[in-house]
């Protein structure tokens, strides 16, 4: 039944009232939906159709006591205290450049113009109502796909495009980093498909890992993509999203992926050194385990305020030659330089951001929701590992950034905007209503399927 | 029957957990059963009932889903969550020490429960 010119008088009036926009839709609908059940029942108490819609809105009260009511009910919420610690951690950065680090004038350039484009991303990510991304899933998964699977295809056929890191390598490479939140989109859409749709989710991203792995051109931001999306469909799991066996779902998938890192790892054995390596650093202390054993040295030399100890002369000479921001031990160096408060300071803070992330994403009451702030927080708590876990003696993988602090350009701005997307799902999430899902009749072909579903 | 409007705003979220207990239901059909229920004397308005939903949600107790309904309508229900029937619990309790507090006044200070 569309809405009567009474009707959307008095819908217009309503949300005049109501100064935040982007709830507009959602009071919109509510009213509307309202009015036509009022409607229907005047209608069928005998009254013809435009007495029943002239009455219907005419019960609903005035238009500018509702609107004022709520607009003092829907306002946008803030979530100060991650506001404050992201705030923090960019002081954090900047200080940690100034006091600790002379930058050249071409590096500060870099960090004020990606530190103004981030900050940008941010605010615009605050002013969108993420939920309404759902529709363009496909488009958004088929556009990544296009454009990551570009340097695989071009490595394969065009031998020198790897050697070409370039603007554009670069920037492809790193759109990985925002693929957790197509892919929490992707398991949204695919939930409630059973086996089916955990297998389908499952090799949308099997395809391109295995394309950017076979033109080695899968780096550390597609690394960081995949433990998230890895986390991403066993949470889907356990939040019942696919509407199968939970425990068989999740040894599947756990199954796959073990056997796929073993896969990789009997396929370049140069891959298993590197992981085994700093396990036992001294069986190679010129090769492959050099790096960790100069680490290690300066950790074990550091005090928890104040300079290290001294050195010997490799490690001093390692010491010297990392003193620059641009090094992917920054953190180490200046454990040994300032002491272990540094870490610990900035691990208080990671901490306390990842806990109120944790803890507001519990309170998201839509399914929608959860999985893209997981799919957000997943991202940047990998990325934070993944330059921890180096700089303490453990380099297997090439070392990320820790998150607005250190790290290119290309990190800042992606930390920015996931950042921004978080905190806008946190805005919106009452905006947003799961629609119950239904059983996809492709899972009824599957006979095997029924009798595995979770009771 | 006219009832004290402050009485009956307290009140209005308890009595909305509680339509809520039994079955998930939508706007219009929580404003019929309450009427229902209270024998008219609960006539909320659509005005006052979407705001307080809203802040319910917002406060975690109810939350919602949208559902084919058998007309072939997508409509939105809502539902109670864990918290929100412990919240019910909570609510139920103090308005039962409250009443009874009431009920003692006026009959003279003699617990009804003794009359």
């Amino acid at each position: 039944m569309q809405p009567s010119e009474h009707a959307k008088d008095f819908l217009k009036t309503v949300c005049a009232q109501v100064r935040w926009k982007q709830a507009h839709e959602t009071i919109r609908r509510d009213l509307a939906d309202h009015i036509e059940d009022q409607t229907e029942a005047f209608i069928r108490a005998g009254m013809d159709e435009r007495e029943a819609s002239a009455r219907a809105v005419k019960e609903m009260g005035d238009p500018v006591d509702v609107g004022l009511l709520l607009d003092s009910s829907y306002r946008p919420k803030i979530e100060w205290n991650m506001l404050a610690i992201l705030g923090t951690l960019v002081m954090a950065g900047l200080l940690i450049r100034l006091i600790f680090y002379r930058l050249s004038s071409a590096e500060w350039t870099e960090y004020i113009v990606a530190s103004l484009i981030g900050i940008g991303c941010f605010l615009l990510m605050l002013q969108v109502n993420f939920y309404r991304m759902l529709k363009w899933t496909w488009f958004l998964q088929i556009g990544f796909m296009i454009l990551t699977l570009t340097i695989p295809l071009r490595s394969m056929f065009i031998p020198t495009y790897s050697d070409f890191h370039g603007f554009e390598y670069i920037w492809l490479q790193s759109l990985w980093i925002l693929y957790p939140v197509i892919y929490a989109l992707v398991i949204y859409r695919m939930r409630s498909s059973g086996f089916v749709g955990l297998i389908s989710t499952g090799l949308l991203l099997i395809l391109p890992v295995f394309l950017g792995i076979k033109s080695d051109a899968m780096t550390l931001y597609g690394v960081i993509a995949c433990m998230a999306c890895f986390i991403l469909i066993m949470t889907a799991i356990f939040l019942r999203c696919y509407r199968c066996n939970r425990f068989l779902a999740a040894a599947l998938v756990g199954g796959v992926s073990a056997l796929g890192g073993y896969v990789l790892l009997i396929y370049a054995p140069y891959r298993a050194a590197r992981v085994l390596a700093p396990l036992h650093p001294m069986q190679d202390p010129l090769g492959v385990g050099w790096l960790t054993l100069r680490i290690r040295e300066l950790l074990a030399n550091s005090v928890w305020l104040g300079h290290g100890a001294a050195l010997s002369d490799t490690t001093q000479l390692f010491l010297e030659q990392h003193k620059t921001f641009a090094s992917d031990f920054v953190l180490t160096t200046l454990i040994y330089q300032y002491g272990f408060i540094i870490l610990a300071v900035l691990t208080l803070f990671f901490l306390a951001l990842f806990a109120f992330g944790f803890y507001r994403t519990k309170r998201i009451s839509n399914q929608l929701g959860k999985l893209l702030a997981i799919g957000i927080l997943t991202a940047l708590i990998a990325q934070t590992l993944l330059y921890i876990v180096p700089c303490f003696g453990y380099p297997a993988i090439s070392s990320s950034a820790l998150p607005f602090i250190t790290g290119s350009s290309i990190y800042l701005v992606f930390d920015y905007l996931l950042l921004g997307l978080l905190l806008s799902l946190f805005r919106t999430d009452t905006l947003f209503a799961d629609t119950s899902p239904r059983r996809k009749r492709l899972r009824l072909r599957f006979s095997w399927d029924i009798g595995l579903e979770d009771k | 029957m006219a009832i004290d409007k402050t009485l009956v705003t307290r009140s209005t979220s308890m009595l909305l957990l509680k339509l809520l207990q039994t079955e998930d239901m939508y706007g219009y059909q929580m404003i019929e059963e309450l009427a229902r229920r209270s024998d008219d004397t609960f006539s909320l308005k659509a005005g006052t009932l979407y705001p307080l939903l809203h802040s319910l949600q917002e406060e975690g107790v109810i939350e919602v889903y949208e559902k084919t309904a058998e007309s072939g309508r997508l409509r939105k229900y809502y539902r109670l969550t864990k918290e929100g029937h412990r919240m019910l619990e909570v609510k139920e309790a103090e308005w039962y020490d409250y009443s009874t507090a009431v009920n003692k006044v006026l009959s003279g200070g003699v617990s009804l429960a003794t009359v």
